[in-house]
């Protein structure tokens, strides 16, 4: 005897809507067991909905992400209004605090071809790039303050550090930098500047930001997602 | 099966709304953290499959809501609201990790799973259990594993599912019951529903 698909065939997609089902489906054995089948998929789906978390200091990321990121929303929807398809972007953001304030210029080449395209504005948007395009940073220190220049790719590795650095180049007016983009992955940029030392990187973009703020002030770029 | 809870988040979003109206925007993202946080980066790690892109895609959730919360108009509700915003990321997330081709080998490494009141060995099977269901989710097409998880995890009506991805309430209903034979066959192949 072939066992009764009726419930797959037509049941199913009343199951799926959450709808009743007829008197046939309460009475046949195969589509009872049936749906006792599709009711353990919708369970296993719920369970592992409740089952993943996010990390436990999520909430406090999202504000700190925000408190970096309100000062320049102004100023980031200006330079992306501005951006050049063609030709080499530059992005420039700083503090309000006029011409003592911290500075961080940057562009991203790929060789003498084409020039990687901006984003757009807003939290997310990111700015596309290729691995091995370079990345070229300058920053304005404010006089008598010690600066620095820190790369993090994905948040938690710290890939390029200006103190010590012998690529890094000194000025009178601050910092410069060009630093390949090597491997994918998400890259920003942090200039830093505090009247001590500034406190040494953990290698945690978040970390770091939050123990420059203490020290000093700091600025971040808009990410790079290297493709 | 049961239908799937309605608006949980509705009364709480009263509160919200207060916050919003009294411009306490702080107040109101912390809220609906507390309200849908897990629940987003639940949809996130389906989705994307990959821990640090779901953390990426969640913050960056969070962040857009924060910064679009004073043009929240009511259209719909909060909760709708913030799953388009969480929604629109991971498909850029997917976009990109697509093109970095690392999507597959990610989602090989998942997270233990958060359910404290069970035991070590409990803790073990229904992350392997995850796992499975991940891999399982992970076979279907994008646009299907999107509406199988606003189904069946965010319990979203079909009604809502088209307001979030523009599709008719039909044609998703349509979708989520073709995929359910396939989600069955591979979840009971691993042995996590039979």
């Amino acid at each position: 005897m072939t066992a009764c698909d009726r419930f797959e065939t037509e049941g199913l997609e009343r199951f799926a809507a959450g709808e009743p089902l007829d008197a046939h489906f309460t009475s046949c054995a195969d589509c009872r067991a049936a749906q006792a089948r599709y009711e353990m998929v919708v369970r296993a789906l719920g369970v592992a909905g409740r089952a993943c978390a996010p990390p436990g200091d999520w909430e406090a990321r999202v504000f700190a992400r925000i408190q970096r990121r309100r000062p320049r929303r102004r100023l980031w929807f200006a330079a992306a209004a501005a951006l050049p398809v063609a030709g080499l972007a530059v992005f420039t953001f700083q503090s309000m605090g006029g011409a003592q304030s911290l500075e961080l210029e940057w562009s991203v080449s790929r060789g003498a071809g084409p020039v990687v395209r901006g984003g757009g504005p807003g939290a997310g948007q990111a700015v596309s790039a290729a691995p091995g395009d370079v990345l070229h940073l300058t920053a304005r220190v404010p006089r008598g303050r010690h600066g620095d220049l820190r790369v993090y790719r994905g948040g938690d590795t710290l890939v390029f550090q200006c103190a010590g650095n012998p690529r890094c180049s000194t000025s009178r007016d601050g910092l410069s930098a060009e630093v390949v983009l090597e491997a994918g992955g998400t890259y920003r940029t942090l200039v830093l500047a505090a009247e001590r030392d500034l406190p040494p990187p953990t290698g945690k973009l978040d970390a770091d930001y939050a123990a420059a703020l203490r020290a000093g002030e700091a600025q971040e770029s808009p990410p790079i997602e290297v493709l | 099966m049961q239908p799937p809870e309605k608006e949980e988040g509705a009364a709480p979003e009263a509160e919200v709304l207060q916050a919003l109206s009294r411009g306490d925007h702080k107040q109101a993202l912390t809220l609906l953290m507390g309200l849908y946080g897990n629940a987003i980066y639940s949809y996130c790690r389906h989705m994307l499959g990959d821990e640090a892109l779901a953390d990426d895609a969640h913050q960056t959730t969070f962040g857009q809501v924060f910064f679009d919360l004073p043009r929240y108009r009511g259209q719909s509700s909060l909760r709708i609201w913030v799953y388009a915003i969480a929604r629109h990321r991971c498909m850029d997330m997917l976009k990109m990790s697509r093109r970095r081709e690392q999507h597959i080998e990610s989602r090989e490494t998942l997270p233990e799973v958060e359910a404290p009141e069970l035991s070590q060995e409990e803790r073990a099977v229904l992350g392997s259990h995850v796992k499975h269901l991940t891999r399982c989710l992970d076979a279907l097409p994008e646009k299907v594993r999107d509406a199988i998880l606003q189904r069946f995890m965010a319990q979203l009506s079909y009604e809502e599912m088209g307001r979030l991805s523009g599709e008719r309430a039909a044609t998703l209903q349509m979708r989520v019951a073709r995929a359910l034979p396939d989600l069955r066959k591979c979840l009971e192949a691993a042995g996590v529903a039979r």
